[in-house]
């Protein structure tokens, strides 16, 4: 309760007069959430007015830190909208609904209902006490189970075994269903009920009974499997009109599986089964292509060939376990207008999305990512032009209504926690209207929203400062990493305006660092707490529009309080079987790594410290296995190791130990920039940014006959800004001419050009131009295409400069 | 963040409790003493926004005490070792004699009280809005660094038979040779506003510094390298002969924190300070920049010391407006021996980790502590968290 840092705001809501009731005060912090409190003040007391505050909601709506801005009207009689704008540039209004228009909307109520409640409105209606034989002895008298027959009907069972509808007009409008006494005597204590078609659910008991219940007809058995029924499993993606589902029984070896033919209006249950690996409980499952998929209470996901005769048992084809999962599995949905792509929801709070070999001969892990949800329950697709996935969970108490696609919580609710009989539906073109039914402290709680009680007005970005932008090789993609310990992948907006937040990887636990493309699919991270990823990329082909994206591999060499930071690093060459690279550490050293394309470990290789001055910046030269270091006390290093191997026949890490071939002092503190390029053989042109205010350009050679580097000068620009530069980008590397771009913190982009003089001697360094830039505390700085560079702080920026073309 | 971690994170907040200092601050002004010999010749000394007090006690155990902190009190030695190994620093001991000697000379520069102990002549005044624990020959005074009653408050604090009665104005009658202040807001994260009410603090001190500072007097504040600092920088050139930033190695190169050291307090003919009319507001201070002859020359070319790099005339093209911009030339203090505050350290096996000399007096955070206790807690678990 209460804000978990400083308040920033605290305004009121709703107008009332304070003696007809407490007053609504809303309040924004540092902790980006948006509380709502209820005062209320008796001003007759005889030792003056008091008053006091009721806590009533929490909601968070904002990333990273801080709303800064935030309004809210208080109109007499009307629902208080609330806006806020956050430290992410986001812009959300809540409050105050605003009807959609559309015809699948839904009304708003929430209604709590006591087993009593419920009674006594059929009662009122119908005129009986009720219509099924009441059982004898004493039972508590409590809801059990919810499905959704249709939008606007939904039905309970009740542990005295009667069972309940409602119609939904305006509010839910209560009835009892008709049922033979020995059914309600199954159904006592004990049952599972899904829907699994339009107007259509089935129910199993203890018993081993199914029935079948549709909309308008009486309840009928439809058959008896020995044991008690477990659950039952709609076949997602299963013909609509022909339905299937999967249902498991207590202690089986296989699933059996109920297919409804709407011809013959039949329901065989039973004549197919699925057989089960040992102890395999199934807890979703769907049909993609021609396979049918479980999804397990541990987290397996099996997949079986889709049955071609209408009996006999289906044997699994492939399995796979995801190995950080033991969580159940609790949706499984193909993805729009795909037959090999499928998405699963677990309830370790991850959604995954796979893809299905050819023939179904095996299943690859693709996408990989934890939404802000604890438990995830359940996952749709809208059929609409452009498919959204929505997902519901929970989020500690919070049950959470959460559309994947646009980062946007639909809906958040209070309801206890998970581990709750309920049932949601929502109209499949429409996903902001929403009814949630679920069980609360014994009562009936009936949730219905015409609309998202948030709408997005502005979409946001990070929540803190951008520590990097890196742009992939083809330009098609752009990274950026912040503070807010969040990596973000951007692709330019098809407006031609802004950029398009393709996706937001959540992994790193403390602010990054560091972030490098390889090609156009793989993006390496790195950042504190000793946290370094490996990310791979991909695109799904499916109508869902989305970006694939899986951490292929976690740099796990970690000291025992894993409380250093991973400064830097870089790619130092690629082979047939593996890769090499080079990380800077907070304590001062470097070490490389061989990384295997297909076993993805990291192996040790070398290792080498400095004098305990903490590294900033890594850049191998693309001679292959020099390796350039900046340092906070200001000096540069060249790393080598002089028995390196530059054609090594087994993919075994380079042990050979490293040393500093060069070690030049450039500035007075903190190298806070780096970039280096060679316009000619055997020459290096290096440009660093400094906390001292400074730009240096340091020319160097390698020397034909020694093969070492010799220094030809280092030119220096004391004041290049008034502030630590803090970004730099060498833009063009011609042999006579180099330009530079530099960002600092004292909001200022600068171009710098420089050009050996001919005789060898000295440097000509010209300001060629000096803006002002909107971007505050400035992390760095990339070239996103020729002639475009992208700043990132506060915000990002995209600034333009005429690049230089041959005449 | 465990205490243990925070050890290693932050070595000067390690060094700080190990040898007694109320803030790691305290190396700071240590570390800017070094390059610039503040304390030279200083007898009359004002700190403001002094609280929890590491920068008086700085000045007590400097300037009453008598003691000395040399290089030793924030060295890394093995740093140091591995720097000459390297040929970061040229390894000036050869024989192993002369490094014993050199070492032995470095361990005595260190935290030696001299014998002579009292200087009666020492006169040092620490202002805060906050208290501040007292500490041996500091008035310490509660005030608002803002506000005009301030000036007779520290006047007569200075000299204790000025009668504000009497005189007629704001300026000291003994004015004194040194103004430092280690003020900064509690900040937001709302850059724009962070800097902005940095700059405020800065003026608030500067105008205070105006009344009592005599002329070849110093003043030292932090200042935010943000946004418009360059606009700063020319405007405290306008008093004093040399303006330097500074970055003690104590200061994290991570953050925008610096420090502006002016020397040669020179104040324009005929200006007159007052805090009822302070400057920062109004056109007053850009009429003087008008006024001055040449605001942006500075005789000396910045002490970055012979390490053999070019430095380069440039030439702007850019044809953007400089007016009224100077950029301050750039120190860093402290030398490549000392701890590094960026770098993460290992401690060693049998490290015990201190708890803070001086922990916050009266914060403002204070109450919400007290109730968080009352409540059984919450998150605050123990009170250290809340501190900053």
């Amino acid at each position: 309760m209460g804000h978990l840092s400083r308040i920033w705001h605290v305004k009121f809501g709703e107008h009332v007069l304070c003696s007809q009731g407490p007053i609504n005060v809303y309040s924004f912090g540092e902790d980006t959430t948006r509380q709502k409190w209820e005062l209320s003040l008796d001003l007759t007391g005889l030792e003056g007015p008091k008053g006091s505050l009721k806590h009533c909601t929490t909601d968070s709506c904002h990333s990273g830190k801080n709303i800064w801005s935030a309004a809210v009207s208080n109109r007499e009689g009307q629902a208080s909208l609330i806006a806020t704008g956050g430290a992410d540039g986001k812009i959300v209004i809540s409050g105050g609904k605003a009807k959609t228009g559309t015809d699948q909307s839904y009304e708003d109520f929430d209604l709590d209902l006591s087993f009593v409640d419920v009674l006594e409105q059929i009662q009122k209606d119908s005129g009986s006490l009720s219509i099924n034989p009441l059982p004898k002895g004493s039972f508590k008298h409590t809801f059990q189970k919810y499905a959704f027959l249709s939008d606007s009907r939904v039905i309970t069972t009740t542990s005295p075994g009667r069972m309940f509808v409602a119609d939904i007009q305006e509010t839910p409008q209560w009835k009892e269903v008709r049922l033979p006494g020995e059914v309600v005597t199954d159904l006592r204590s004990y049952n599972v009920m899904k829907t699994v078609a339009s107007e259509t659910v089935v129910l199993g008991s203890a018993a081993g009974n199914i029935y079948l219940l549709q909309s308008g007809r009486p309840i009928r058995p439809v058959g008896n499997l020995s044991g008690k029924i477990q659950d039952i499993l709609p076949l997602v993606g299963a013909s609509v009109q022909n339905w299937q589902a999967v249902i498991t029984v207590l202690g089986a070896d296989r699933a059996y599986i109920i297919s409804y033919n709407a011809s013959t209006d039949e329901a065989k249950v039973g004549d197919l089964t699925l057989s089960l690996q040992e102890h395999y409980i199934p807890t979703a499952a769907a049909q993609v292509g021609s396979a049918i998929i479980l999804g397990s209470r541990v987290g397996v996901v099996t997949l079986y060939p889709l049955p071609q005769d209408k009996a006999g048992m289906v044997l699994p084809q492939n399995w796979s376990r995801d190995p950080k999962t033991k969580d159940a599995i609790t949706a499984i949905v193909a993805l729009p207008g795909s037959s090999s792509n499928f998405l699963t929801t677990c309830r370790d709070g991850k959604y995954r999305m796979y893809t299905i070999w050819h023939e179904n001969r095996g299943f690859d892990l693709r996408h990989e990512i934890s939404p802000p949800m604890g438990m995830i329950e359940g996952a749709w697709f809208t059929a609409t032009e452009n498919p959204e996935l929505i997902l519901h969970g929970f989020k500690g108490k919070q049950f959470v209504y959460y559309n994947a696609t646009t980062s946007a919580v639909l809906a958040s609710l209070e309801c206890g926690g998970a581990h709750r009989s309920f049932a949601i539906t929502s109209p499949r073109t429409n996903p902001n209207a929403l009814r949630l039914i679920f069980t609360k402290s014994s009562h009936l709680r009936f949730y219905s929203q015409s609309t998202s009680f948030l709408r997005t007005l502005k979409e946001g970005g990070h929540g803190r400062e951008i520590r990097a932008v890196a742009c992939s090789s083809s330009s098609k993609y752009i990274a950026t990493a912040a503070e807010d310990t969040v990596i973000r992948i951007w692709s330019p907006s098809p407006t031609g305006i802004g950029f398009k937040c393709l996706a937001t990887l959540e992994k790193h636990s403390s602010g990054i660092q560091s972030l490098k493309w390889q090609g156009d699919n793989t993006l390496i991270s790195c950042g504190g707490s000793e946290e370094l990823f490996i990310w791979k990329i991909t695109k799904i082909d499916s109508d869902y529009d989305t970006l694939a994206i899986k951490c292929e591999a976690v740099w796990n060499f970690h000291t025992k309080d894993k409380d250093l930071r991973v400064m830097a690093f870089d790619h130092i060459g690629g082979w047939e079987h593996h890769d090499e690279i080079a990380i800077a550490l907070s304590n001062s050293t470097i070490q490389t790594y061989s990384y295997g394309a297909s076993t993805r470990e990291f192996k040790f290789g070398s290792e080498a410290t400095y004098t305990g001055a903490c590294p900033t910046q890594l850049k191998c030269m693309p001679n292959g296995g020099d390796i350039l270091v900046a340092y906070t006390d200001g000096h540069l290093a060249i790393w080598t190791r002089p028995l390196w191997d530059p054609y090594p026949e087994e993919p075994i890490p380079n042990k050979a130990p490293l040393s500093i071939e060069l070690l030049l002092k450039l500035h007075q503190s903190s190298i806070k920039s780096l970039d280096a390029v060679n316009p000619v053989d055997g020459r290096w042109i290096i440009a660093t940014g400094g906390d001292d205010n400074a730009l240096v350009i340091t020319d160097l050679r390698c020397d034909d006959d020694t093969g070492k580097y010799v220094v030809n000068g280092r030119y220096r620009v004391s004041s290049a800004h008034g502030a630590a530069v803090t970004g730099l980008k060498i833009i063009r590397d011609d042999e006579d001419v180099v330009e530079v771009v530099t960002v600092s913190n004292d909001q200022r982009i600068k171009l710098w050009r420089a050009e050996p003089q001919k005789d060898g001697q000295g440097m000509k360094i010209t300001l060629q131009d000096n803006k002002y830039c909107g971007v505050a505390d400035a992390g760095d700085l990339e070239v996103i295409e020729s002639g475009k560079v992208m700043v990132g702080g506060v915000g990002m920026e995209v600034w333009e400069f005429q690049p230089f073309k041959w005449l | 963040m465990g205490k243990s971690s925070k050890d290693k994170r932050d070595a000067y907040y390690r060094l700080a409790k190990e040898q007694g200092w109320r803030a790691r601050s305290a190396f700071k002004l240590l570390q800017l003493d070094e390059e610039f010999n503040l304390f030279e010749d200083v007898t009359r000394v004002v700190d403001l926004c002094a609280a929890p007090g590491s920068w008086s006690q700085v000045l007590s155990r400097v300037l009453i005490k008598n003691e000395q902190f040399g290089r030793c009190a924030w060295e890394d030695r093995e740093a140091k070792f591995r720097q000459r190994m390297l040929n970061v620093i040229p390894s000036e001991p050869t024989t192993q004699e002369e490094s014993q000697q050199q070492e032995q000379k470095d361990a005595e520069m260190g935290n030696i009280p001299e014998e002579s102990g009292d200087r009666p002549d020492v006169k040092i005044v620490s202002i805060d809005l906050q208290p501040i624990s007292p500490l041996p020959g500091v008035i310490t005074l509660r005030a608002d660094i803002t506000h005009p009653a301030t000036v007779p408050l520290l006047l007569k604090a200075l000299d204790p038979c000025y009668d504000p009665e009497t005189s007629t104005s704001q300026q000291a009658q003994h004015p004194v040779d040194l103004v430092i202040s280690d003020g900064a807001p509690d900040v937001t994260g709302l850059h724009d506003l962070d800097i902005y009410v940095q700059s405020q603090l800065l003026f608030a001190a500067l105008n205070l510094a105006l009344c009592v500072l005599k002329p070849g007097g110093k003043f030292v504040a932090k200042i935010f390298r943000g946004r418009n600092v360059d606009l700063l920088y020319a405007q405290l050139k306008v008093f004093f002969e040399k303006v330097y930033v500074a970055k003690p190695r104590s200061s994290r190169a991570s953050s925008v924190e610096a420090f502006i050291v002016c020397i040669n307090f020179q104040p324009p003919e005929g200006f007159k300070a007052s805090l009822e009319e302070p400057l920062g507001v109004g056109s007053r201070l850009s009429e003087l920049q008008e006024q001055q002859q040449d605001p942006i020359s500075q005789a000396e070319p910045p002490k970055a010391g012979d390490d053999g790099i070019t430095e380069v005339i440039l030439e702007d093209v850019s044809g953007s407006d400089n007016k009224n911009r100077w950029i301050a030339p750039f120190i860093a203090c402290g030398d490549l021996s000392a701890f590094d505050s960026d770098a993460s350290y290992k401690l060693a096996a049998d490290h015990v980790s201190l708890p803070p000399v001086q922990p916050p007096t009266a914060p403002p955070y204070k109450r919400a502590i007290e109730l968080r206790r009352q409540n059984g807690g919450a998150y605050g678990k123990s009170p250290n968290r809340c501190t900053q």
